[in-house]
């Protein structure tokens, strides 16, 4: 485990050289929190496809998909097995309900 | 900046695709010492992103890994990746590069790649590795079979929140390091420094870029590789399994209207390679190539052509004048058949994929070593009938698509032909 | 591989407690799509003998390769069992990891769940998982019965060998004298240059055929390292990698004889010849192939072009002569076959000979006939504009409507389906008919035999994988250059040439080369001195009579024999064994496969 001050010095550090971080990001990261919150939320539901999680979420259906792989990758939900035009996602581990 | 950090070679080898591994494996397996220098986290180039290869449908990672890995463990090559080299000077008969090894922000040497600086970075990010359709973090290991298995921190998209220090077991996060120098001198040089997708800046009709459901060869290979972005065969619009794929042979190849007039050799056999794949994956999919010529031209090339059509793929002599769309984002292909009806028409697809040709990644002769180009910016044999590698640069040899388009089979054996120079050359001296 | 690795790995592992690591892989999802591959590794964690199983994404790659080697070092597997692809992929790439890890590489065995269950039982998920199951672990009962062997290892004569001194052979001879190996080329014809001479004016360099013959052969007569045998009848070809022995008959009669290491077989390729009556071939003068045509022409003065005693105002280009062959539709070859396969350089060396014709003689109205025009290469497009602003006069037709020709006293009526105009019938007349022949390989049927090399359906040469190995046959120590393993143009036969002959220079870098140990073994105590197995043995002096110990035995010589195991078979002791494959592993396997 890192050593909290040394940590501390070097984010202290980091931010005299390159300045603060810029709002741009911080918003981008914000706004992906959101979206992946309001998700993961439809998810809640029971399982969905893309364009469902998109309609759910408010979010453009090309984001929402970039947004599921995102997910999925990281485990945060999972394929549903089944046939269909639009596959189905599920909270990981089926925790749907 | 640290101290510089000296390495001395018999041949050094920029690249790291399957013609720059081929050649490092071809001359440590003769005995000579051998340095790469790959840009990119990871070697492997672009093959190792590749689903299946044609015409043996091996997957490519069963290719490449074990190349990969040949190399990561043979005594004689040492690899230096995400590094690039700035220059390279010739003095008498040794080389010198100059050669940058950017930060990954971690201590390599104590790295033991567990991943959890990945797993708990908040900041998610498009990976390119998956053409931008699945995600990566901030930090990450950049695919899989990566080689090697290091993180690589992007500063300019960290939040500065030190959560990854914090997951990190062996205190290896260093937020400060620097670019260090390395020095590489070498008797002999071998560029291998491979190919892009042609761009389709010049090509705005098609769509690329605009369309969502037009997408590159590169991006259809990641959605059949096993391990792809989405798991599965989806269109990146909405996440539909499509049931009509289109591709568009010679888009950016044989077009001198985007001054890229020669084949790419290897698009009529990547796409039917595609094809194959996606019936298999998507039995119910109508799968349509349009085409000029199909150029199916190597060793069981026809008949992997001739298969293709007995599983019902569509060829089409056509040229496709534009894409467009319709409300759903489905792509309308306008094309001008070559057989049956002169009239143009226009065909409603689910998903469209544009065969890019190749042109070259890096200019060969930004090294001012004497090294020629052909009018497309590839690299020019100086006498292509004695020898397939041996360039107008003293001791520096090319391997690959460095010198124009081939397919995976034609850049292995040109690789070890270009190892096999070198080495004559360093016998020489 | 470094000698220190070497030692390490002869180590006599076998003598410890066996510990066997069993690795499943996913090869991507070409295994795992079908085989349930944690059931497999829980399966199998559970079989006697068995210390770890694990699956993994690919087990070829770095992590997968370090997954086993940190058992070995932290669990002490010392036998391991992968079910993954087929053995002659990744066998040696595992055995490489033993090997590193100081475990003997031949203490592991590869399990092929890929072609022999997941692949084959698609349709089957829970019998291909069942059937992975079996297949690894009778790969578990073969390997704790395995010893640690040792390669055999063989002194090598440092010289390689080339059959056929065309563009592939001399550049494959100058590439292994560059590298400092003696190279002996045999040429049967009496001179070096194969093809070349014939080839008139060459794409792109636009040098003559003949001035690269020239430039290439006076590299080779300066080489000290290369001797040179034209007029080299050869005769017998045997052995065995690292010490071939090539007999032949020199031009005055006399025999003679070439020790070699490595053999490049550079034998090259003739143009198909079209059987009497294909177009019109051979009962009409005014019907030639593209290499005739091309040969003519660079004798014929410029101006007019005059043949067979009249004027040629048109002349037609018919392509895929002999290539892409469609069954049903074109007459099989001799040996039954169609040529199904694309010749590569005949579309390209066909628009070259329009240019070349139309600079020559431009009056002269040029069809060409074609499926598809594969110009591929860089400049190759560039030939195919200029014929078209040249004003050759393209038409296309399918390949199930092929083009028909009728010839008379007045000429030749070509009837072409043109897709190029949607189909319409088209009909002209030509007064001279060039066929745009293909490439079929040279016969080189006695050598194939002799050291029994293998062929593709296309007749050529066949490497063992196109992009692992792609210039090695099957037999080891034998390679293959230019255009016996495929049709290619004059740079790709250098890149092939070179490379096969670094492939040589590779298995010569070390004064003897390791041999796999799978021999036959004789047990002497069991041995009755019968003699019932010489006769099986195919392999000329792999097995013999001799005594051992004042007893009348069997005795194998280990580099000669191949492992084949006919020996084995009739021995009606079991006194025989193939190293690697004993009756005592097959046994238990098949116990493995068969319980219930």
């Amino acid at each position: 485990m890192a050593d909290a001050k040394k940590l501390a010095e070097q984010l202290k550090k980091l931010n005299e050289l390159r300045g603060p971080v810029p709002q741009a990001l911080r918003d981008r990261v914000a706004a992906q929190n959101k979206a992946q919150k309001a998700i993961l939320d439809a998810l809640k539901a029971g399982p969905k496809t893309a364009p469902e999680l998109a309609a759910a979420a408010g979010l453009p259906q090309d984001k929402t998909l970039w947004h599921v792989a995102a997910l999925r990758k990281y485990g945060k939900l999972a394929d549903v097995p089944g046939k269909g035009d639009y596959p189905k996602y599920e909270l990981k581990g089926g925790d749907a309900k | 900046m640290k101290t510089l950090e000296k390495i001395e070679v018999d041949a050094l080898v920029v690249g790291s695709g399957i013609a720059g591994l081929q050649s490092a494996l071809d001359l440590a397996d003769q005995g000579y010492t051998v340095a790469i220098v790959e840009k990119n986290p990871s070697i492997g180039g672009k093959m190792i992103s590749l689903s299946k290869v044609f015409p043996t449908l091996d997957c490519a990672s069963c290719i490449t890994t074990p190349r990969m890995a040949s190399v990561s463990h043979h005594p004689r090559i040492q690899a230096l990746t995400y590094s690039t080299v700035d220059g390279i000077k010739r003095e008498g008969k040794t080389f010198t590069a100059s050669v940058t090894r950017k930060p990954r922000y971690i201590d390599e040497k104590e790295c033991i790649s567990c991943k959890r600086c990945e797993e708990v970075c908040p900041v998610y990010l498009p990976d390119e590795y998956e053409q931008g359709m699945g995600a990566k973090k901030t930090i990450s290991i950049p695919f899989t079979n990566a080689i090697p298995q290091y993180p690589v921190m992007h500063p300019e998209h960290c939040i500065r929140c030190g959560a990854c220090a914090r997951a990190c077991p062996k205190d290896c996060l260093e937020f400060l390091q620097e670019p260090a120098p390395v020095e590489i001198k070498a008797k002999a040089v071998i560029l291998a420094t491979g190919y892009e997708t042609t761009p389709m800046t010049a090509k705005k009709q098609y769509g690329m870029g605009a369309l969502p459901n037009v997408i590159s060869p590169m991006a259809a290979e990641r959605l059949l590789a096993p391990h792809g972005p989405y798991g599965r065969v989806l269109r990146p619009s909405d996440g539909m399994v499509p049931g009509s794929i289109a591709y568009v042979q010679c888009a950016g190849s044989r077009d001198k209207s985007i001054g890229i007039p020669y084949c790419s050799r290897v698009c009529c056999m990547y796409a039917i390679k595609q094809a194959i794949l996606l019936s298999g994956s998507l039995p119910i999919a109508d799968i349509t190539i349009y085409y000029m010529d199909i150029r199916a031209f190597g060793k069981g090339y026809e008949q992997f052509y001739n298969n293709a059509r007995a599983m019902g793929i569509n060829f089409v002599k056509a040229k496709v004048a534009r894409i467009t769309e319709d409300d759903k984002h489905n792509p309308i292909v306008r094309i001008e058949k070559q057989e049956g009806t002169s009239a143009p028409e226009e065909v409603k697809h689910e998903l469209v994929v544009l065969s890019q040709g190749l042109v070259p990644a890096c200019d060969g002769t930004k090294f001012n070593l004497g090294v020629g180009n052909n009018d497309f910016g590839f690299v020019q044999l100086s006498d292509e009938t004695s020898s397939s590698a041996v360039t107008a640069g003293t001791g520096v040899f090319a391997a690959g698509t460095v010198k124009g388009p081939r397919d995976i089979p034609d850049s292995v054996v040109d690789a070890g032909a270009a190892a096999m120079e070198a080495a004559a050359y360093i016998r020489r001296l | 591989m470094d000698e220190k690795v070497k030692e390490e790995a002869s180590k006599d592992n076998y003598r410890q407690e066996p510990k066997v690591g069993v690795y499943v892989c996913h090869c991507g999802g070409n295994i795992s799509d079908i085989i349930d591959v944690k059931a497999v590794a829980a399966a199998l964690a559970k079989y006697p003998g068995v210390t770890v199983a694990r699956e993994y994404a690919f087990m070829c790659s770095s992590n997968g390769q370090d997954l086993i080697t940190e058992d070995i070092k932290t669990l002490g597997v010392n036998r391991t069992v992968v079910a993954a692809c087929s053995p002659s992929l990744h066998e040696l790439t595992f055995r490489g990891v033993l090997q590193r890890a100081g475990v003997n590489p031949y203490l592991h065995e590869h399990v092929n769940i890929r072609e022999q269950a997941s692949w084959v039982h698609k349709l089957d998920k829970a019998g291909a998982t069942a059937k992975a199951i079996k297949l690894a672990q009778a790969g578990v009962e073969k390997v704790l019965r395995k010893d640690a062997l040792n390669a055999i290892r063989v002194a090598a004569e440092q010289r390689v060998a080339v059959i056929g001194g065309g563009a592939a052979g001399m550049k494959a001879a100058l590439a292994a004298a560059g590298k400092g190996l003696e190279a002996v080329i045999l040429e049967k014809t009496p001179r070096l240059g194969g093809k070349l001479p014939e080839l008139g004016k060459m794409y792109p360099s636009g040098e003559e055929g003949a001035a690269v013959a020239k430039k290439l052969e006076d590299l080779v007569l300066a080489e000290k390292k290369i001797t040179v045998h034209t007029g080299a009848e050869i005769d017998f070809v045997s052995g065995f990698v690292g010490n071939f022995k090539i007999n032949f008959k020199k031009p005055d009669g006399s025999s003679a004889q070439v020790k070699a290491g490595a053999i490049v077989m550079a034998t090259g390729y003739e143009h198909y010849k079209p059987y009497k009556g294909e177009f019109g071939y051979g009962e009409d003068g005014t019907v030639l192939t593209l290499p005739a045509f091309t040969a003519l022409m660079k004798k014929l003065p410029a101006g007019r072009l005059e043949y067979g005693g009249r004027e040629i105002k048109s002349l037609t280009l018919i392509h895929c002569v002999g290539s892409r062959q469609v069954e049903g539709v074109h007459k099989p070859q001799a040996d039954g076959k169609i040529n199904d396969y694309c010749s590569r350089v005949c579309c390209t060396a066909a628009l070259h000979a329009a240019n070349q014709l139309k600079e020559k003689y431009p009056g002269v109205r040029v069809y060409d006939v074609y499926r598809d025009i594969r110009a591929y290469g860089m400049k190759h497009e560039e030939y195919y504009d200029k014929a078209s602003k040249d004003g050759v006069l393209f038409m296309r037709h399918n390949e199930l409507d092929q083009p028909v020709v009728v010839s008379d006293r007045t000429g030749h009526t070509v009837k072409v389906k043109d897709v190029l105009t949607w189909g319409e019938e088209l009909e002209f007349k030509t007064d001279l008919l060039v066929l745009v022949t293909g490439m079929t390989p040279a016969d080189i049927s006695l050598i194939k035999s002799q050291l029994k090399l293998p062929s593709g359906a296309d007749r050529f040469l066949q490497e063992v994988h196109p992009k692992l190995r792609p210039v090695e046959l099957a037999n080891s120590g034998i390679f293959v250059a230019g255009a016996a393993q495929y049709p290619m143009d004059s740079t790709e036969v250098m890149a092939s040439a070179g490379t096969a002959a670094a492939k040589a220079a590779i298995l010569l870098a070390e004064p003897d080369i390791p041999l796999e140990p799978f021999v036959a073994v004789v047990d002497e105590h069991k041995c009755t001195g019968c003699g019932l197995c010489p006769p099986e043995c195919s392999y000329d002096g792999a097995l013999m009579m001799g005594e051992h110990n004042g007893k009348k035995v069997a005795v194998v010589n280990p580099a000669l024999c191949k492992g084949c195991g006919a020996c084995v078979a009739v021995c009606p002791t079991r006194a025989i064994n193939v190293a690697g494959w004993t009756l005592e592993q097959f046994d238990a396997m098949v116990d493995a496969i068969a319980k219930e």
